[in-house]
């Protein structure tokens, strides 16, 4: 039979010339010592990329529609959901850290940042000159959030959006808070202001015309300003209540899509849906109940600084967070569902509606006017739904969702509550309430995230009493007591070259690894034995401990391996290299 | 030889398969390794020198979902291309006002085909409302439609509407009259309205009106355009049928509406209450009509509503006059007993009730589920009963835009005469 011989040989050798052409199969990567990457680099100079539209119906449709299809006949994707083994971010550093970029800077999650430092958040300034007129420059005098741009007499420029009337803070005290919790995690976000602006410090300007939704230039008239006046809410002393937000330096080339990179900027490597910090935001958005996370609430500026033109990346709108609705209150639908779940809507025909879910239980129930629908009874920190599916967060991992958690955990009752004041609500039962619901959420969301990871961190060599060597680990569940230490119980191994060099160490309650004698000895041996297999003697030196939990009488979990640098007996102190975590 | 042949060539596939399958899952497990091991190894490269693409066997894995939605994105780069979407604006725009004082619908039913509406308020006068409507179907079918609005012209209780039409219908279909007309006799004609009719309005109250309304109307009937079916004449005469022709007529109609739904758009709860009288007469034909419509919305639970309808329509002949065949009470098409055909059932009197329940899939979309039964009689006081009752039962969507602005309908309907889709577009239809 030759014809099938003939294909038989084509299909090994198909085979073998994949299997040859692919050293994943027969090699493993090898850590070496040196400090986990803090810098990114992508802030080189570069030209000036042109401007890039994102449209509103193009972005819905390639998210809701287009992107599902396509990945539900992604056969790969398929094949890696089956293994579990996800595709994880391409950013991160040995430490599974996200570097500082210009997408991101390492702030609350890796230093506490002071209470000052959390309620000023990027804000550089007070916001728009307290007295003298403003120059109206620009509106948006017409759709669900009209506002004015106006120049004070600093000559700063701001984009000013109100209060609706009937619902005093709503609109504006998330822009403030929800902004400054997203830039103490990381994020580049504007300068919000709370502003109370006299109506008749307003001036329009000369020529001010704005682009109506049929895109149409249309000229702003007196009336046009008057109208928005009317709609917004009024303090008791007659003034306007607005979030002052400061126009971003540099300039404007665009919001920046969830995935994918920028073809005309060179420093944008890393498609953005495979960059940590876009998919970690999903935890922390889901935290602030912000659910409108689309590309065009974002905004790319190619900035000047050191002397560097390069682009910077912002998050830019929180319209749609905690209570807000954006046009009035959320509702508890919020989170639920997106704009068009089809399963969900399938599932609700199929049951002829009489399966009742318990957010519609909560559905016109009365809330605050400055608060809207925000709670913690029905956040479900993995199953939180945003308006329109965000490519970065389908594609975010447990890894992800652990990091994202990591940074909202980081948040103690005491930051939340001073980055809530500056919200600045005008009742105090308000600012309480938003305050407990975020800390409640917050809790559900590091409980929900530290289950799903073994959630040890912190990893420090520390000189122990009796001269041994002793790694201590902060295990996170336990830091912020969902766990109890004492019904905690580790057990650890040591690996050189990702082989079992002895068997199980155990420690209960305690959180550190006692190098014990059968690991002093494994090392010992793998020293004497070890003759610079590779070459470079700090290579043959780098072991690692592989870490499991055990929680109550529950198995053991998922293990995460913390690999470090043992020098050589009095050449200096042990390093951590780096960390792998069992997604 | 020729077994021996299959045989091979079984062999062969399955080799083919075998090699395959075990290809792409070495290679799977290869490269989920080597991105295991590179993510180890990349994490301590600079990112920028990092490799983030995908491999070569994910390029290949996702070419099926690329080609499948290859069409959607040609769509999507056409449109960006052609800045359709732009003159799609620019176009409504033109006709839209920015505080919708000038608006533009596109519109769709199956009666009255394709077309749009135009509507100006605060014309002349603060509540005055101008509406222009045409719209085209296959067979010539048309409507133009204008009518001006005022429900405070005199003052804020007194208001005035003045409607003018014109509605060809080239495939009306007649069955005969009464409650067990057969399917086989239907058949085939055109009607032409040209209507126009100027109601003064009195409103005691704001969700209530009476209405008094003179009217000319001008009907002529002739061969029908469906060629599928037989023509008028074919079955019956114009001694037969009052009308047969057509004509002109004057009316006068007297009119309650009460409307205390909580939601036009969406109802919940309350109901609508319209009781209408119709004096129509001509050199033959004159008739009384008497309408009787009420629907009332009930909230179930958690947004699912319940809405009932019951409607009841009389026609006594005026004197000797007798009602024009095209006039008679009717069931079957878009509004009563939506699983007939247009008119299925044709008779003096009419009896008519429905429950729809709807649920909310989501903000935007309704599902419905509906029943409906109905009869007519020659003579409701005289001759009715509860047999021989016609029934429809289906279910369908409702999309409407979050401001009330686009209603979409696509209901299916079913009754013992087949299935029929029905689709809507800006139109209540089928609603109750």
């Amino acid at each position: 039979m030759p014809g099938s011989g003939k294909t038989a040989f084509v299909g090994l050798t198909l085979l073998f010339i994949l299997l040859v052409s692919n050293p994943g199969c027969s090699s493993h990567a090898q850590y070496t010592r040196q400090p986990a990457l803090s810098e990114e680099a992508d802030d080189r100079s570069i030209q000036q990329p042109d401007y890039q539209e994102v449209g509103l119906y193009e972005d819905g449709l390639e998210n809701v529609a287009g992107r599902p299809v396509k990945d539900f006949f992604n056969l790969a994707a398929h094949y890696r959901k089956l293994t579990n083994n996800h595709k994880q971010a391409k950013n991160v550093n040995a430490l599974q850290e996200v570097p500082n970029s210009t997408w991101f800077t390492n702030r609350h999650g890796t230093r506490r940042m002071s209470k000052d430092e959390l309620q000023r958040g990027p804000n550089r300034g007070t916001g728009s000159a307290a007295e003298g007129q403003l120059i109206i420059t620009g509106a948006k005098v017409q759709g669900v959030s009209p506002g004015f741009t106006i120049k004070d007499s600093r000559g700063d420029v701001y984009f000013l959006k109100f209060d609706l009337k009937g619902y005093p803070d709503l609109n504006t005290a998330p822009e403030v808070i929800t902004m400054k919790f997203v830039y103490a995690c990381g994020y580049n976000t504007p300068e919000n202001y709370i502003v109370n602006i006299a109506g008749e410090r307003f001036r329009l300007g000369e020529g001010v015309t704005y682009t109506n939704k049929y895109l149409r230039e249309v000229d702003v008239k007196v009336e046009d300003i008057q109208e928005v006046l009317n709609r917004a809410h009024r303090n008791a002393d007659g003034s306007y209540r607005a979030v002052a937000s400061k126009l971003l330096p540099g300039k404007p080339v665009g919001p920046f899509k969830y995935a994918g990179t920028r073809k005309d900027d060179g420093n944008d490597h890393v498609p953005h849906n495979h960059r940590r910090e876009m998919r970690g935001y999903k935890v922390i958005a889901a935290w602030l109940n912000s659910v409108d996370t689309k590309a065009n609430n974002t905004l790319d500026m190619y900035v000047e600084e050191d002397g560097r033109q390069f682009v910077r990346h912002y998050i830019i709108d929180f319209a749609t967070s905690l209570g807000a609705g954006g046009n009035g209150p959320a509702s508890s639908r919020r989170g639920k569902h997106g704009a068009a779940d089809v399963g969900n809507m399938i599932l609700r025909a199929l049951t002829l509606g009489f399966w009742v879910e318990p957010f519609e239980k909560k559905l016109g129930e009365k809330t605050s006017p400055s608060v809207g629908y925000f709670d913690s009874e029905l956040y479900d920190p993995g199953d939180f739904a945003f308006i329109i599916p965000n490519p970065a967060f389908k594609r975010a991992t447990e890894l992800d969702g652990f990091w994202g958690a990591k940074l909202v955990m980081s948040f103690s009752d005491d930051d939340i509550r001073a980055i809530v004041e500056t919200g600045e609500y005008s009742n105090k039962s308000d600012e309480e309430y938003v305050t407990r619901i975020l800390i409640e959420r917050r809790d559900k969301t590091g409980r929900y995230w530290f289950k799903k990871i073994n959630p040890l961190a912190n990893f420090q060599f520390v000189a122990a009493t009796d001269s041994k060597r002793v790694v201590s680990f902060d295990d996170l569940a336990v830091t912020y007591g969902f766990e109890v230490a004492g019904q905690t119980t580790y057990r650890y191994r040591l690996r050189y070259r990702n082989k079992n060099l002895t068997g199980y160490a155990y420690a209960s309650g305690e959180s550190e690894l006692v190098f014990n004698s059968d690991i002093v000895q494994a090392i010992e041996e793998i020293s004497s034995t070890s003759t610079n297999d590779s070459g470079n003697s700090e290579v043959d030196r780098i072991f690692s401990f592989r870490i499991e939990t055990q929680r109550g009488r529950s198995g053991f979990g998922k293990h995460v391996e913390v690999y470090f640098y043992l020098p050589p007996p009095g050449s200096g102190i042990p390093e951590i290299v780096a960390l792998e975590r069992e997604n | 030889m020729k077994k021996e042949q299959r045989t091979a060539k079984r062999q062969q596939f399955i080799y083919l398969l075998i090699s395959v399958t075990l290809t792409f899952c070495c290679q799977s497990q290869g490269f989920a390794q080597q991105k295991a091991d590179d993510d180890a190894a990349d994490n301590q490269r600079p990112v920028q020198e990092r490799d983030v693409g995908d491999s070569f066997i994910e390029n290949v894995a996702e070419l099926p979902g690329q080609i499948i939605t290859l069409p959607f994105h040609l769509l999507v780069e056409g449109v960006k291309l052609l800045q359709l979407q732009r003159g799609y604006l620019r176009m409504t725009d033109w006709l839209t006002s920015e505080d919708e004082t000038r608006r533009f619908r596109p519109i769709f039913s199956p009666g009255s085909g394709g077309g749009g509406t135009f509507t100006q308020t605060n014309l002349f006068h603060n509540s005055m409302r101008l509406r222009a409507h045409a719209s085209f179907g296959n067979r010539s079918r048309r409507l133009i439609l204008g009518s001006l609005h005022d429900p405070a012209l005199f003052s804020q209780k007194w208001g005035f509407h003045l409607n003018a039409f014109n509605h060809r219908k080239p495939d009306e279909d007649f069955y005969g009259a009464g409650n067990d007309a057969r399917e086989m006799d239907r058949t085939d004609f055109l009607e032409e309205e040209t209507n126009v009719m100027g109601t003064f309005l009195f409103y005691p109250r704001q969700s209530m009106s009476f209405g008094l309304g003179v009217g000319y109307s001008d009907v002529s009937i002739n061969a029908g355009r469906d060629e599928g079916q037989p023509n008028l004449d074919s079955l019956f005469t114009p001694s037969q049928l009052p009308g047969f022709f057509g004509g002109t007529m004057g009316t006068v109609t007297l009119k309650f509406y009460r409307d205390a739904r909580n939601e036009a758009g969406h109802p919940t709860r309350g109901g609508e209450q319209l009781l209408a009288v119709q004096f129509s007469r001509d050199g033959d034909l004159g008739f009384v009509k008497y309408t009787l419509d009420l629907r009332k919305y009930i909230e179930l639970f958690y947004g699912r509503v319940l809405a009932l309808r019951v409607r009841g329509d009389m026609t006594e002949d005026l004197g000797d006059r007798e009602v024009p065949f095209y006039r008679l009470p009717g069931l079957g098409g878009e509004d009563l007993l939506k699983g007939y055909q247009s008119f299925r059932f044709r008779d003096d009197d009419l009896a008519y009730v429905s429950a729809e329940y709807r649920v909310p899939l989501n903000p935007m979309v309704y599902m419905t589920v509906f029943i409906e039964e109905g009869r007519v009689f020659r003579n409701i006081f005289k001759d009715f009963t509860m047999s021989n009752w016609h029934y429809s039962y289906g279910g369908g969507l409702r999309l409407r835009a979050p401001n009330g602005g686009l209603i979409t309908t696509i209901l299916i309907a079913r009754s013992a005469e087949g299935t029929r889709f029905l689709f809507g577009l800006n139109t209540e239809l089928g609603g109750i």
